[in-house]
């Protein structure tokens, strides 16, 4: 038998013993006989020296050609085998969850946090900067330049916190408004998400210590329907598209016009339900037009008329970022959020 | 405030089909529901016009409604006020009451005297005289309408002074004439501790400060806030004195605060009532008087003041209207709406009207502004138009919000949850001092209202432990937290502290999670070059609330070069003391971390550099060494970095790689076996066994000599 005789009998054998092999141990076996390091295909090649000259390339190029279709042939079987087996062979649970020590240990940021950064983010796609004021402030910021005199009744609904005579803990951001308007010049486009605190009785609709997010545009021509287009899209961010808003009259001592922002409620879509008191609205916050007597308080703090309110106006809105995470999340107790349980944090 | 809609329509010149289709067309208008209730139109109406309407009794015509009245619109706690903003949004005539009042021939400045001494406190001060009144119930109608507003009708006389109160915002005080001491009035401050006994209840010594209305001989009145027994209206009164009066609001208020007391009047005269409506209100009592209990009016009013202060007339510029409101208004319409409110309209042109606001709006309608409001809001909020106009810019970041962000994203990565806790903290905590060693800042104990809630945080960590102590009492989970928040140090000679905003961790799971947490901030702050490092435990010189052989400086490796002797470190880590935790009643002492944000943020950052990946494969030799527990791994760490300067065949680019650390009886007690392994690299060639074998050799030998170890059997 020549060589070639040889190779093509082995080669008849070993296709049929990988097509035959009956289970994996079998398979294995016929690869070691064939083409394991060992094999007939080896075998082969160490006889490749008794192939005269002339003929060796024709010879060693057969021999690798049958080196690989015996090998793919083998992966074949072997594949056939795997997808042939049966399920019940594999331990698999797709429900079967982690043991607890090598579960992924997820934090998560606090809703408010989520909340502020939604909110900042919309409106920094507005073209508003997120700016800082300090917390414990003088009465000229908290109050003054507000437009909020001393010993007005106005002042009746900013009840504060004292540190001293010279000291107080802010009751709004809107004292952010006037550091602002205090150091820049017109145009501006600022929000001020911060932490205020009023002396409130601490229950699950109030606390003495919340966040609010504070917004201030001042430019040439800005109007109550600049006003509304930017809290539309506010809204629609924080609440979904489609979700409507509506203005009703308001007063507030450092804007005029002011007015209450109320957005169609969250929970029903506008149709009534337990949240809405059936009105199908909830009321979100505070906005208006800059008063020009914070424009002129402005003006004396920085000794110029920088803030001419014959050439600019501006809008400012204020909004309780609790009151907003309440909302969004049907959360019904104020007291959550700065308790810091982790399985309420676990869970919104 | 209470608004009857029976007496509403007192004022409004409209039959009910009238009323009912103006309603309508209002809602419509404003694109409100319209409800088959007119009450409920109304309380929908009046809440679109700025008066929130938080109920409505009953329905139909004789509907009460309950409106808020907002702090700048004292004009309208009254009937007639809210009837002027009816009229104005339904578009319905105004009818104003009657005012004029028959006179009999004596002069009343014969009858009685007013002298003010006070004019400051009491700008305005009268007096009309009403003889021949006889005592009696008061007609139906006024009790009504005194009902409807939740008052108790009394007599004809004190009931059409509560009348005028709720009708024009007036409150006025009727005395038994002939029970004044000398027929006269004497507006004056009290002597201190002057006998004085109110119409009820009862009020504190009075002082100097408090404003009297007095007869001859003693206070008949607190000015503006409440009457005295002894002069009041009796079934024996004859004669009236009936006063129409001014006080300063600042005054009313302050003495209200100081007599703990208030009074419907006292609450109109705080917020600002008519001064030149005195005359009006006088008149329309004294003729309501004469007609209900008989009796002739004296001739003139007695009068302090006659000549109140003009209104100001000024101009509304039509554009300016539309540059607030964003909507143009028709010039008629703007007409109407002024007009409906009491304004007068003294001169028109294309651009402007001249217009002079009424008496009663004194208080909030002085400026172009304010009627600017006024259009709007009668007009109608819903007609603003959403726009957005606006250019968009996209603004900077600071470092310090860039700083919290990446920070945050971090630790919540890593397994952290995100505190916000209170700034406002119970004193009795212990305080530990990581910034300043000053007490907590007090708040004003007057502004306190809860003792818990009293100090103004100086440090985050305090929080923290107290957010461990919640979460183990409710069984909720292990705590492992971190707070991006403000700290308040209090600045020597400066009314105000220091807000440094502060990063703080704590771990209940041990030091170890936290110091790699904390290992990863400077890489995810892209601190440029420096990373954040740790510097040894202080032994004693680190805070006092952690325990001092865990107490660590956090450091920029900068400054750890310059042999650790920053002063002003950027934060600290450690483990919780037994004391702190004591305080707490904490289960387990935690690893707790305090660092400045605002240094950190302020470090200068740059983004990370591409060091090529090595051609040649690594060589990596293990090294498990027993050494006594005092030695740290980071000296054996430092020692096996910086021992790559001697070897040429060491790969400098990587640092030591920590494989474990073993304590067991094996080793004896004080021993520890620390594993690592070092990487031996050529940057052009493969290296063979032999020569990293010797090389390797070779470091072993010096580190064991170095740290005097044994290798681990």
């Amino acid at each position: 038998m020549s060589l070639q005789d040889e190779i093509a009998q082995v080669r008849t054998e070993a296709l049929a013993a990988f097509q035959s092999a009956g289970d994996a141990n079998a398979l294995e076996a016929a690869r070691i006989k064939y083409i394991g390091s060992n094999g007939a295909v080896k075998a082969f090649m160490k006889r490749l020296g008794e192939v005269p000259k002339d003929q060796k390339p024709a010879a060693g190029q057969a021999l690798n050609a049958l080196k690989d279709e015996l090998t793919n042939a083998h992966e074949a079987a072997k594949g056939a085998k795997a997808s042939a087996a049966p399920k019940s062979a594999v331990a698999f649970d797709y429900s079967e969850p982690l043991a607890p020590e090598r579960v992924h240990a997820a934090g998560k940021l606090h809703p408010l946090t989520r909340t502020v950064n939604e909110l900042r983010d919309l409106l920094r796609a507005l073209g508003f900067e997120v700016v800082e004021g300090p917390e414990v402030e003088d009465e000229r910021h908290n109050f003054d330049d507000l437009n909020i005199p001393a010993d007005h009744p106005a002042r009746d609904s900013f009840d504060t916190f004292f540190l001293n005579k010279d000291a107080l803990l802010r009751s709004q951001t809107s004292t952010v408004q006037v550091r602002v308007m205090e150091s820049r010049r017109p145009p501006v486009r600022v929000i001020a998400p911060g932490r205020v605190y009023r002396p409130d009785i601490i229950d699950a609709t109030h606390h003495s210590t919340f966040h609010q997010i504070e917004g201030l545009y001042v430019d040439k021509g800005v109007t109550m329907a600049d006003l509304k287009g930017t809290l539309q899209l506010f809204v629609n961010g924080l609440f979904g598209e489609g979700t409507r808003i509506r203005f009703r009259p308001s007063f507030f001592p450092f804007t005029e016009p002011s007015a209450e922002l109320d957005c169609s409620c969250p929970a029903c879509g506008g149709d009534g339900c337990n949240v809405c008191k059936d009105s199908g609205w909830v009321e979100l916050g505070g906005c208006g037009m800059v008063d020009p007597a914070v424009f002129e308080a402005i003006n004396k703090a920085r000794g110029d008329h920088a803030y001419d309110p014959d050439v600019w106006s501006g809008f400012a809105f204020g909004f309780g970022i609790e009151r907003l995470a309440m909302r969004r999340h049907g959360i019904t107790d104020i007291r959550r959020f700065l308790e810091n349980d982790l399985r309420f944090l676990r869970q919104i | 405030m209470k608004l009857p809609i029976l007496w509403l329509r007192d004022y409004l010149e409209a039959s009910d089909a009238a009323m009912s289709a103006a309603i309508a067309d209002a809602c419509k208008r404003w694109d409100l529901e319209h409800h088959a209730d007119p009450a409920k139109s109304l309380a929908t109406l009046y809440t679109f016009a700025g008066f929130n309407c938080d109920g409505v009794e009953g329905s139909g015509w004789t509907a009460v409604l309950e409106l808020d009245v907002l702090a700048n619109r004292p004009d309208a706690q009254c009937v007639l006020g809210l009837a002027r903003e009816a009229a104005a949004f339904l578009r319905v005539p105004f009818k104003a009451p009657e005012y004029d009042v028959a006179e009999g021939p004596d002069p009343a400045s014969a009858l009685a005297k007013i002298s003010v001494e006070d004019a400051h406190t009491c700008p305005r001060y009268t007096a009309r005289v009403i003889r021949g009144v006889k005592v009696g119930p008061s007609p139906e109608w006024l009790q009504e309408r005194l009902k409807a507003m939740g008052l108790t009708p009394r007599n004809n006389i004190v009931d059409v002074t509560n009348f005028i109160l709720f009708e024009m915002n007036h409150p006025l005080h009727a005395f038994d004439l002939g029970k004044l001491a000398g027929r006269q009035i004497v507006v004056r401050r009290a002597k201190e501790k002057e006998p004085f006994k109110p119409l009820y209840d009862e009020v504190p010594p009075l002082t100097p400060e408090t404003l009297v209305i007095a007869d001859g001989e003693r206070p008949v009145a607190i000015g503006g806030v409440i009457g005295g027994a002894g002069s009041e209206v009796s079934p024996a009164t004859t004669e009236i004195l009936l006063e129409a009066a001014c006080f300063d609001p600042t005054s009313i208020r302050r003495t209200c605060r100081r007599l703990k007391a208030g009074t419907d009047s006292s609450y109109r005269f705080e917020r600002g009532v008519d001064i030149a409506g005195v005359e009006r209100a006088s008149a329309r009592a004294a003729r309501l008087i004469a007609e209900l209990a008989g009796g002739t009016v004296a001739k003139g009013l007695i009068d302090s003041n006659p000549n109140p202060p003009p209104m100001k007339d000024l101009a509304l510029r039509f554009a300016r209207i539309q540059s607030l409101y964003g909507v143009a208004v028709p010039a008629d319409v703007v007409r109407a709406i002024l007009g409906a409110l009491g304004c007068e309209v003294l001169g028109e042109t294309a651009e402007q009207l001249l217009v002079r606001p009424p008496s009663w709006r004194r208080h909030d309608l002085f400026r172009e502004v304010d009627m600017i409001e006024e259009v709007a809001r009668l007009h109608g909020y819903n007609h603003v138009p959403v726009e957005t106009g606006m250019s968009a810019r996209i603004p900077p970041r600071s470092a310090l919000e860039s700083a919290g962000d990446r920070a945050r994203e971090l630790f919540a990565t890593l397994g952290y949850f995100e505190a916000i806790t209170d700034s406002l903290i119970d004193p009795a905590w212990p305080a530990p001092a990581v910034w300043t060693a000053a007490a907590p800042l007090a708040l004003n104990k007057k502004s306190v209202l809860r003792e818990d809630h009293s100090s103004l945080r100086n440090s985050l960590a305090v929080s923290l432990l107290a957010t461990q102590r919640l979460n183990q009492d409710r069984r909720s989970g292990v705590s492992r937290f971190f707070e991006i928040g403000r700290v308040f140090l209090p600045q020597e000679g400066h009314p105000r502290p220091e807000e440094r905003p502060v990063l703080a961790l704590l771990d209940e799971t041990g030091f170890a999670p936290l110091a790699d947490a904390l290992r990863r901030l400077g890489e995810a702050l892209s601190l440029d070059g420096a990373h954040l490092k740790f510097s040894r435990p202080l032994d004693g010189h680190g805070p006092a609330f952690l325990t001092p052989e865990t107490a660590c400086r956090v450091m920029r490796v900068r400054e750890m070069r310059e042999h650790e002797r920053a002063e002003d470190p950027i934060g600290w880590l450690g483990v919780a003391s037994p004391a702190l935790c004591k305080a707490f009643d904490l289960k387990h002492a935690p690893a707790v971390a305090e660092l400045n944000l605002a240094a950190l943020a302020a470090l200068p950052t740059a983004p990370r550099r591409y060091t090529p990946l090595p051609s040649q494969p690594e060589n990596a030799r293990d090294v498990a060494m027993v050494v006594e527990e005092a030695v740290a791994w980071q000296e054996v760490a430092d020692f096996a970095a910086a021992y790559a300067g001697k070897q040429p065949l060491r790969d400098k680019s990587e640092a030591p790689r920590f494989l474990s650390v073993f304590r067991g009886k094996q080793l004896g007690a004080g021993k520890k076996s620390v594993a690592f392994s070092v990487v031996y690299r050529a940057a052009d060639r493969s290296l063979s066994d032999e020569e990293v074998n010797a090389a390797h050799e070779h470091f072993v030998k010096d580190l064991l000599a170095h740290f005097k170890g044994t290798l681990r059997a």
